[in-house]
């Protein structure tokens, strides 16, 4: 009993940092009609930042690093959006999805370079603070993501549903044409729907960097399994990202203790597949 | 025209009971009729009133909530959407829907694709067998191309013909599919007079060749002039059905048209 | 004759000649790889150009065509050339059991399910080290030398791999030619245009998607398996969805449904980076800009934008 706590906690954790990203690539998708790739490059830029920041101010800057990352997260959304994806407005969804792979590599290929392609550690004061809560033991940092990531999930879901913007976004995202009849300019709205997920996926990175191995090609993986999430979530849908991400980080945790941890990574993807052919669209319809 | 006559024979299409439902809404609610062998049957209703539905059941589209459709006396149920081709009904989508790229001579030998048979082994090792398919292939939509006068164009893609042009082009490229019965969806939607007066003499000339016609339309005037019966659906249910005149001049017709529109 | 095939005549016997006259072994090797890049692109046009299969697991296919081939050789010691059948066969029935039922998703769905098919597919071989030998799988057994008629060929060498790989490209583009050609290739561009459409018409779709998806993969199985006896030695990163995204690049970059396109994109992405300096650190970077400044300004790839020049230059770009 206490290990399956001690599972369901990892599992929790791993899930909210999914649902963060998932979140992300869902809000842009039902914009876009794009799975947005270079999200995964966006993601270790923020666990970047997250390390010199405390390398250059120390560590007890570590959750300071935000700040920048959010910054950081608004530009690169206008640059991005504006460079790649609006000359791709008109063109077929591959077309956009071919370009966000292109500027995965892109972006994964300036870190190594700018960055050098080493892996490296973060030092965050709260990796060494040890919690021990009943039969469930685990590190200030992990709690942290844990508690950042829903606090970041309420605070989007509020945007998306309560305010104005949010409005917006959800009728471009319904009906791009009747949206614009209403006079809610597509172009304003996909920018704002950048920015909330570029920033979102900065913060994931800062949160998970010190969990994590910080390097180039660290987003490549976390980005494909929300991808996966979106999927089995139903894209476009934002109740969906998070519950199927917290569903894919329990599960891939059940599955390691239980099953084979050698498989962890195959089995995400066996589920994804097994589910995408019982219900080739996703798990909420929306 | 003899509808009395015709209404001896089997009906070459029958529904029994055809619903169809999204979620809460009964799009298709109980309808039941037939159409005769090479009759113009028209169906026609406000907006939103289910028809493409009714189009889109046929062709197994969508599924059937309850009920049954019936094509030459058996059943259409659980058939792929191509596999009711196969039987022999062909549809022409509502707006002018065709393979844009594609040009126009390419694009009729697609409708003959489910009546050849030549396989991928076939266009490898390609046996004289191939060459004479592909040839009658050609002659075949050549004559469609004539038929539906569209010669000059061969070599022009779907997407640079007129609105007119390229529902010609789906009506030929859906002949060549070699159907016994045919369902046209607002075939004169945006076509000025001419272009009807051309549309309705094809669809006169393929009734010639014993063709059965199931046509959907808003336009009360011209399916008035071509139908030999017509059913009128409101709500997904049926208003009334009959001969042309009879149906002009119920008052639940009239009423549910000035009602709807 | 027309001076159009003067020209094609005489690159053809350019083509045919670099062994000739390049002596380095390093450079027809560099060759030679390209050659089996422009396989695998012309492989994957039949599904992503001809039928709009967007799929992120075609290096996969050859990463199977390579293991099979290269297990049967090692492990039951079958002789190369069956090896190399029985490989290819074993993997379009393995394209066959996963295409049967992804195809029937549509969409994005397709291309997320593909990605992770890939990435699982590129997990198994990695995992599963009692059969693929894990990291790497050496020792594969290199071509036998044959006397013909006195004379002694060494078909493990550099320029006999460079016409085996050569010939297969021609009659890969041969095949593919006469496979679009055709009332199939008609289908295939049908299901690209309007998938509904083609249903309406009595094709069938997901039938016919199969077709184009597991003969692209076989071809591509076919690859592999040369690949490893050329190689002598393979890793699993050759059937991961980098080496797809880059079979993607390549096709996205060169321009679909042309031979041009599939000649063009690997020559580029191939040469380039190696003339880069660094090319390995620049190699992502250059991949993705090229990639992103091509499907803005050339959405029909460079083929394409070629051919759309001037109606000449059309007929001229095959
Ligand atoms: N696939 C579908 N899913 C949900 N609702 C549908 C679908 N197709 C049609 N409808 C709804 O069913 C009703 C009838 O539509 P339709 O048959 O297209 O009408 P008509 O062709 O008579 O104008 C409409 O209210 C429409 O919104
Ligand atoms: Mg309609």
């Amino acid at each position: 009993m206490a290990e399956f706590l001690q599972y369901t906690t990892n599992g929790l954790i791993a899930g909210s940092s999914y649902g963060l990203l998932a979140l992300a690539m869902t809000l842009i998708y039902g914009i876009l009609s794009v799975p947005n790739f270079a999200l995964g490059g966006i993601y270790a830029l923020g666990a970047f930042v997250a390390f010199y920041v405390v390398q250059w101010m120390g560590p007890g800057y570590y959750l300071f690093s935000i700040v920048p990352a959010v910054l950081i997260g608004m530009i690169i959304a206008i640059v991005t959006e504006r460079l790649v994806f609006r000359p791709l407005y008109d063109a077929p969804h591959a077309a956009g999805f071919i370009a966000a792979l292109g500027l995965y590599s892109i972006l994964e290929g300036s870190w190594a370079i700018l960055f050098d392609p080493t892996w490296r550690k973060i030092a965050s004061p709260y990796n060494d603070i040890v919690l021990q809560l009943g039969p469930i033991c685990l590190t200030m940092q992990r709690l942290i993501i844990l508690v950042f990531c829903l606090l970041f999930a309420l605070a989007t879901y509020y945007l998306v549903y309560r305010t104005l913007t949010g409005k917006k976004i959800r009728a471009a995202s319904e009906n791009k044409s009747v949206a614009q009849l209403m006079g809610i300019s597509p172009f304003t709205t996909t920018t704002m729907t950048f920015i909330v997920g570029c920033v979102l996926v900065m913060i994931a990175g800062v949160l998970d960097a010190p969990a994590a191995l910080v390097g180039a090609s660290m987003g490549l993986t976390p980005i494909t399994k929300a991808f996966i999430v979106v999927a089995l979530g139903g894209l476009g849908s934002v109740p969906g990202a998070i519950m199927g991400g917290l569903i894919l980080g329990l599960g891939e945790n059940y599955g390691a203790a239980y099953i084979s941890s050698m498989y962890k990574d195959l089995f995400s993807y066996g589920l994804f597949i097994v589910v995408l052919l019982i219900l080739p669209n996703g798990l909420y319809r929306r | 025209m003899d509808s009395m006559n015709s209404s001896q024979s089997n009906p070459i299409l029958r529904t029994e009971n055809l619903s169809v439902q999204f979620g809460a809404l009964m799009a298709v609610g109980q309808l039941d009729f037939q159409i005769y062998p090479g009759e113009l049957f028209g169906l026609i209703g406000p907006n939103g009133a289910g028809k493409t539905t009714v189009f889109n059941a046929i062709t197994s589209t969508v599924p059937l909530s309850h009920g049954d459709i019936y094509f030459k006396g058996k059943s259409l149920r659980s058939l792929k959407p191509h596999q009711v081709v196969t039987r022999g009904i062909v549809r022409m989508f509502q707006s002018a829907t065709i393979f844009p790229k594609i040009p126009v001579m390419i694009h009729i030998m697609n409708g003959l694709s489910c009546r050849t048979k030549s396989s991928v082994w076939n266009s490898i090792i390609r046996p004289p067998s191939f060459h004479k398919e592909e040839q009658t292939s050609r002659q075949r939509a050549r004559e469609l191309i004539q038929f539906t006068a569209l010669e000059g164009f061969e070599d022009h893609a779907a997407e640079s013909l007129s609105w007119a042009q390229q529902k010609r082009l789906m009506l030929a490229t859906a002949l060549a599919t070699e159907p016994r019965l045919i369902l046209l969806d607002e075939p004169f939607a945006g076509m000025n007079a001419d272009e009807i007066g051309e549309m309705i003499a094809l669809i006169q000339a393929i009734r010639q060749d014993g063709m059965t016609v199931f046509v959907i339309d808003h336009n009360m005037k011209v399916m008035q002039r071509i139908c030999d019966r017509i059913l009128v659906l409101n709500f997904g249910q049926k208003l009334t059905e009959g001969l042309p005149e009879e149906v002009a001049q119920d008052s639940r017709v009239i009423e549910a048209y000035l009602g709807g529109d | 004759m027309h001076p159009r095939f003067i020209i094609y005549f005489l690159i053809g016997l350019a083509v045919v000649l670099v062994p000739v006259f390049v002596q380095s072994n390093y450079w027809i090797y560099m060759f030679t790889m390209v050659g089996i890049f422009m396989v695998l692109v012309s492989s994957l046009d039949l599904a992503y150009g001809h039928t709009g299969l967007v799929s992120l697991a075609h290096a996969a296919f050859f990463g199977i065509g390579a293991y099979s081939s290269a297990i049967l050789q090692l492990k039951l010691a079958v002789p190369i050339l069956p090896a190399l059948l029985l490989g290819t066969l074993i993997t379009a029935i393995i394209a066959a059991a996963i295409g049967w039922p992804m195809l029937r998703i549509r969409g994005p769905y397709f291309v997320l399910g593909t990605l992770a098919i890939g990435i699982a597919i590129e997990i198994i071989i990695h995992n599963w080290d009692g059969l693929t030998g894990g990291v790497s799988l050496s020792g594969i057994p290199m071509f036998p030398e044959v006397t013909i008629f006195g004379t002694t060929f060494d078909l493990s060498s550099k320029r006999f791999f460079y016409y085996l790989v050569l010939a297969v490209l021609v009659v890969t583009q041969i095949l593919i030619r006469r496979i679009v050609n055709s009332r199939t290739g008609r289908t295939f561009a049908s299901i690209r245009e309007n998938e509904d459409l083609a249903a309406a018409l009595g094709m069938n779709v997901s039938g016919y998607k199969l077709i184009s998806f597991v003969a692209a993969s076989t071809i591509a199985a076919f690859m592999g398996g040369i690949y490893a006896n050329y190689m002598g030695a393979i890793e699993p990163e050759i059937a991961g969805s980098h080496m797809s995204f880059n079979l993607l690049v390549m096709i996205v970059v060169g321009g679909t449904r042309s031979i041009a396109g599939a000649v063009i994109g690997p020559l580029l992405l191939w040469f380039v980076p190696e003339f880069l300096e660094a090319a390995q650190m620049y190699r992502p970077l250059f991949f993705g800009a090229i990639l992103i400044i091509v499907i803005i300004f050339m959405p029909t790839g460079i083929a394409g934008k070629l051919r759309s020049l001037h109606p000449r230059m059309a007929k001229w770009i095959p």
